[in-house]
């Protein structure tokens, strides 16, 4: 039986594809770990991933008597099949995490539970001096001698070579150490994975479901009679069920980001092959109403500035090759952000949010590029500040102190999405206030710059 | 001529008939006749008993003891037995890429040209033209 590689595996797994990757990106390490321990302590190691054999150390690792065994292919498969049923759990247990194997040698066995597949690592082997274990030797010897006299002799005399022993309580405890340091490893990575999925997928589900039901509770208020609600009662009640569902669709980009975040390690190979033509005028427009109500919390104004080319015709965003999906989340990242970092503490700052399309954006340029403006009043940044603030997971220092909840995901996932679609993001935010005066309003933008082919050219 | 079916799986848990009521609703008022099963035994029971030709299952799905296993796209496989159970049409809902179970997908589509797949991001249902997208995708 040979040793099959792990994607490999997780290729003939229907979830194999997805859930495999985080797997694939931690194996190296403990193929490293393994290979480490085996050198240190003398020990083979055998690695079984469900029923197939995934990894083994070189046969110098090995007491002679199993490297004679694993060196025959006359002899080999009855290991492999043996090493098979023991990493199937078919055999007993000699003592606690030992198990004997066909041929009286004892081995350490570790089970792993991965989310998509048990790893069950064999520790071995030491030569089991016991009558039992004598037994088995005796009978293996004794069965390949009735075909091959002259590997029975080798193998006699690679027994009698191999050193006999036992597991020791501190082998143990190295076992322990080890399997456990593997086991934090796949669960930090294969497993942060799964419960992060299964987490987005039940938040996904509430927030579809109290979308839904906002929805239609809106609708049954809107029927209801005249007398039943006052017609105030009936405006509140509609204004919060709108709220409740904006709430919700908006909830969904923020699972969907940390979903981005966490889990997708090939992003662009992910989302690339799903490219289609989009539509950015109805994107920015669906996202700007879905940000009103928001807005409107705050007492903040959504201004979609209409610009018009050469005084004729106003300015429309061309369509992108893009992931309409993913557009949907970079709008959602920098609307969002200009929201929740614009002043509302402030008598008298602009309660604004000023959109402009710069089509095209720099006239000149190798390629021909536009831009979503998203402006907004309020919290700013430094220079320093402004270098890092694509980076995942980094805030800017006003915003840690006056908005104390954010993840800092926001501007590192736009950034993401823009390179995706070959685009740039760039932020500026001018302070606006006093030299001396500590703190005063900033006037942050962020630009959204797209490649584009103009009409005019598509044409020919 | 049968009448347009979906079977609509979610997890096994006592809200998820809640979760997924408003949803079979709106199928509903589209026209088609949905019933639920809430775990991968349950749907191929009813998938085995017939008079279903299309359905629409969620890629994450209860095991058939009704736990969900972690990385568990059970989905995708009942979607298999119900291309073997000769149904014409099936959905996908999902709140990951679809390339993400890409492999597995060019399997099913292989494996069965006869079948329709489609693949529908949950994040979008609560836009009412995404749901036409959606009965459109689970018609013939």
């Amino acid at each position: 039986m040979s040793v099959t590689t792990l994607s490999e595996l997780l290729s003939k797994s229907p979830n194999g594809d997805a859930f495999g990757r985080p797997l694939l990106s931690v194996w190296p390490h403990i193929d490293s770990i393994l290979r480490a321990f085996s050198t240190a302590t003398s020990l083979p190691i055998f690695v079984f991933f469900n029923d197939a054999l995934l990894f083994r150390t070189p046969p110098e690792t090995m007491p002679p008597f199993c490297q004679r065994m694993l060196d025959s292919p006359e002899t080999a498969p009855l290991c492999m099949k043996d090493g098979q049923r023991r990493a199937a759990g078919d055999v007993p247990e000699v003592k606690e995490g030992v198990q004997m194997c066909h041929a009286g040698m004892l081995n350490g066995r570790r089970e792993i539970e991965t989310g998509i597949g048990t790893l069950v690592i064999l520790f071995g082997s030491k030569k089991s001096i016991t009558d039992e274990a004598g037994r088995r030797r005796a009978r293996v010897v004794q069965r390949v001698a009735e075909q091959a006299q002259d590997h029975a002799a080798e193998l006699d005399a690679a027994d009698r070579a191999s050193d006999p022993g036992d597991f020791e309580p501190a082998d143990m405890a190295l076992i322990n150490s080890i399997t456990d340091i593997i086991e934090r490893l796949i669960s930090a990575t294969a497993g942060f994975h799964f419960q992060t999925f299964n987490m987005a997928h039940e938040l996904s589900l509430m927030l579809i479901s109290v979308g839904f039901h906002s929805e239609d509770l809106n609708e049954l208020v809107a029927g209801l009679k005249g007398g039943a609600l006052t017609a105030e009662t009936k405006a509140q009640m509609s204004e919060s069920n709108k709220l409740i569902f904006t709430q919700c669709r908006l909830g969904l980009y923020i699972v969907r980001n940390f979903l981005s975040h966490a889990n997708e390690t090939k992003y662009r190979e992910v989302v690339k092959p799903h490219f289609v033509e989009v539509n950015m005028e109805d994107l920015l427009q669906e996202m700007v109403e879905l940000h009103r109500p928001l807005a409107a919390e705050k007492k903040i104004k959504i201004e979609v500035v209409e610009e018009k080319e050469k005084e004729k015709e106003p300015v429309a965003l061309p369509a992108v090759l893009g992931n309409a999906m993913e557009l949907r989340r970079l709008f959602y990242n920098v609307i969002s952000n200009a929201i929740k970092y614009s002043y509302h503490s402030i008598p008298n700052a602009r309660r604004v949010i000023r959109i402009r399309r710069k089509v095209p954006y720099d006239p000149g340029f190798k390629k021909e590029r536009f831009a979503v403006a998203v402006e907004n009043y309020g919290l700013g940044l430094t220079e320093e500040e402004r270098r890092s603030v694509f980076r995942a997971g980094f805030r800017v220092r006003q915003a840690v102190e006056e908005v104390p909840i954010g993840s800092g995901i926001g501007l590192s996932e736009a950034t993401k999405i823009m390179q995706l679609h070959k685009g740039e993001i760039r932020l500026h935010s001018k302070s606006l206030h006093e030299p001396g005066v500590e703190q005063g309003p900033y006037l942050t933008t962020v630009d959204l710059i797209f490649p584009y082919v103009p009409r005019r050219s598509r044409r020919t | 001529m049968r009448q347009p079916a979906i079977l609509e799986l979610l997890w096994a848990d006592d809200d998820s008939r809640g979760a997924v009521a408003p949803l079979v609703r709106r199928l509903r008022e589209r026209g088609f006749r949905v019933s639920v099963a809430t775990s991968y035994a349950e749907a191929l029971t009813l998938l085995s008993e017939g008079a279903f030709n299309a359905l629409l299952v969620d890629i994450i799905l209860p095991r058939a003891d009704d736990t969900v296993g972690l990385g568990s796209y059970q989905g995708l496989e009942l979607a298999r037995d119900a291309a073997e159970l000769n149904i014409e049409n099936i959905a996908f809902l999902t709140v990951v890429q679809p390339s993400e179970v890409a492999a597995e997908y060019r399997r099913l589509e292989a494996d069965y040209p006869g079948v329709k797949f489609s693949f529908h991001d949950k994040m979008l249902l609560l836009d009412p033209k995404n749901i036409d997208v959606l009965a459109n995708s689970l018609r013939r």
